[in-house]
């Protein structure tokens, strides 16, 4: 579970990476468009492709209506799928790769999502990785692709590459210091976007942001990668400077707020996934100016993931009330936390 | 049912919550009640770029109207992008500010624009390395220019051969 999840150099800031393309069928229609037999057909069209291009058994292929409610929901908050693949359910798919690294999405918005999830800051890495299944899939399906346009896509906003790349930030100093109204102006201004991963509008659940490229045609794959690794370098500067200011100017109310969720943590018996993950973001930032030590950041990361509902019911097994959820993930944290 | 959070799903989560004694049901979609944000139709104000747009033209592969692309912001099959010609390319223009591709390109379907492109993406790297005076990567890319040519000129021989 959740295997994108380790240590790296800026575990500090940097959670995870991801690249995603779009690809499309020359001769399907769009899946949005799609009859269920269309749609049938472009899924065992790629499977067959993932089959006999990669070693037996390496990829595991699944059907989303042949999942369960809770399962779909888990699958989406470990971002191993995509809202859009939950949504197109009667007729999509996805096949997943061992090391869950690498997700082929069928009949999301477009035929194929090809995805990669790394661990830390990989940009180069997730994109070569993309980039090697893409050619082994690309060998066997005929993709829609225009000399002019690049690749074709169900949405204008994605043609050319057809690439996302997405670095997963913790910031919560520049988050409570109110800074980051000011970088997402200033990112927006240079093609790029910034957002929190749950939550609605602006705000974002546990301090944790994305940050990607908005356009795709014009520039090279490269171009883009870099243009987004050097703001994502100067993105980590900033809260890592903005941590070292409120340990120094701050030292009272940031060890007060950090004992307050610990204690918090520690005592609940009652939480909502929200707050627990508020908490959990406090007790990281805790950890990362030392002012703790008993917690690993990554590990911290990934229980604010598995306390949220599709998580905890999945984990149990069964569909269970808000109220139900709220108590047991209670249980879990003070399991963790004492 | 639909989902009472975004309206526009159908509600697949349903619970009870208890506010201040008081009892309430609630229906949400999977989207919603795993809190995750709903990026569905686009982050980009697509509408915007067709203001003052209207034509009935028709995809002839597929049949979607330039009308319903205009709703929904999504075309329906590959062949949309040549029915729906210059209005399509003044959208795709507004949204990116280009509209040639630069980037990768499939190897197998298309070997002779893959080696244009190489060949186009060379020339651009050779004029750059000449303008900062490294003379000595100018000399191997222009190494590389010449043999990408002559495969490009045996591709068209054989080709004409056929």
């Amino acid at each position: 579970m959740t295997k994108w999840l380790s240590d790296t150099d800026y575990n500090d800031v940097v959670v995870s990476t991801r690249i995603r393309v779009a690809r499309n069928l020359r001769d399907h229609p769009f899946p949005i468009y799609a009859d269920q037999q269309e749609a049938r057909k472009v899924l065992e069209i790629v499977r067959d492709a993932i089959d006999s291009s990669f070693e037996e058994g390496s990829f595991r292929h699944f059907e989303m209506s042949s999942l369960e409610s809770r399962e779909r929901m888990r699958l989406m908050e470990e971002h191993l799928i995509s809202p859009v693949l939950v949504e197109q359910s009667e007729k999509s798919g996805f096949s997943v790769r061992d090391d869950e690294k690498v997700t082929i999405m069928v009949n999301e918005e477009d035929h194929i999502r090809l995805q990669t999830l790394l661990p830390g800051l990989a940009l180069a890495e997730g994109w070569g990785l993309c980039s090697q299944v893409d050619d082994a899939l690309e060998d066997k399906l005929d993709y829609a692709f225009d000399g002019e346009y690049g690749y074709l896509t169900a949405c204008p906003t994605n043609t050319g590459t057809g690439l996302r790349a997405s670095v997963m930030l913790h910031m919560p100093a520049v988050s409570i210091t109110g800074h980051i109204g000011g970088i997402i102006d200033a990112l927006k201004k240079i093609g790029l976007t910034i957002r929190g991963i749950y939550g609605e509008g602006t705000e974002a659940v546990g301090h944790l942001y994305q940050v990607s490229n908005q356009l795709t045609l014009g520039e090279t794959e490269e171009e883009i990668l870099e243009k987004l690794e050097r703001v994502v370098h100067q993105l980590i500067r900033r809260e890592r400077n903005t941590r070292l200011f409120l340990l120094d100017k701050k030292n009272l109310e940031l060890q007060d707020r950090v004992y307050r969720a610990l204690g918090a943590l520690r005592y609940a018996r009652t939480i909502s996934s929200r707050e627990a993950m508020e908490l959990i973001s406090v007790i990281k930032l805790g950890c990362d100016v030392s002012l703790l030590e008993d917690y690993n950041g990554s590990d911290l990361i990934r229980e604010m993931i598995e306390i949220k509902a599709g998580s905890i019911q999945s984990g149990y097994g069964r569909a269970m009330s808000q109220a139900e959820r709220d108590m047991l993930r209670a249980e879990l944290l003070r399991e963790y936390f004492n | 049912m639909l989902c009472e959070s975004c309206k526009k799903r159908e509600a697949r989560v349903h619970y009870t919550g208890v506010i201040n004694g008081v009892v309430e049901e609630h229906h949400l979609c999977e989207i919603c009640a795993a809190g995750i944000q709903d990026h569905i139709g686009g982050k980009f104000p697509l509408h915007k770029l067709f203001e003052g747009l209207a034509i009935n033209t028709r995809c002839p592969e597929c049949g979607l109207s330039y009308e319903k692309f205009k709703a929904t912001g999504k075309l329906g099959c590959a062949k949309c992008y040549e029915a729906f010609g210059d209005e399509l390319k003044g959208v795709i223009k507004g949204i990116h500010g280009h509209t040639q591709h630069r980037g990768k390109m499939p190897k197998r379907g298309f070997p002779r624009l893959k080696l244009k492109k190489d060949i186009e993406e060379l020339t651009r790297q050779l004029e750059q390395a000449i303008s900062a005076e490294e003379y000595e990567k100018a000399a191997v890319i222009r190494d590389e220019i010449k043999r990408v040519k002559e495969q490009l000129e045996l591709k068209d021989r054989g080709e004409s051969n056929d």
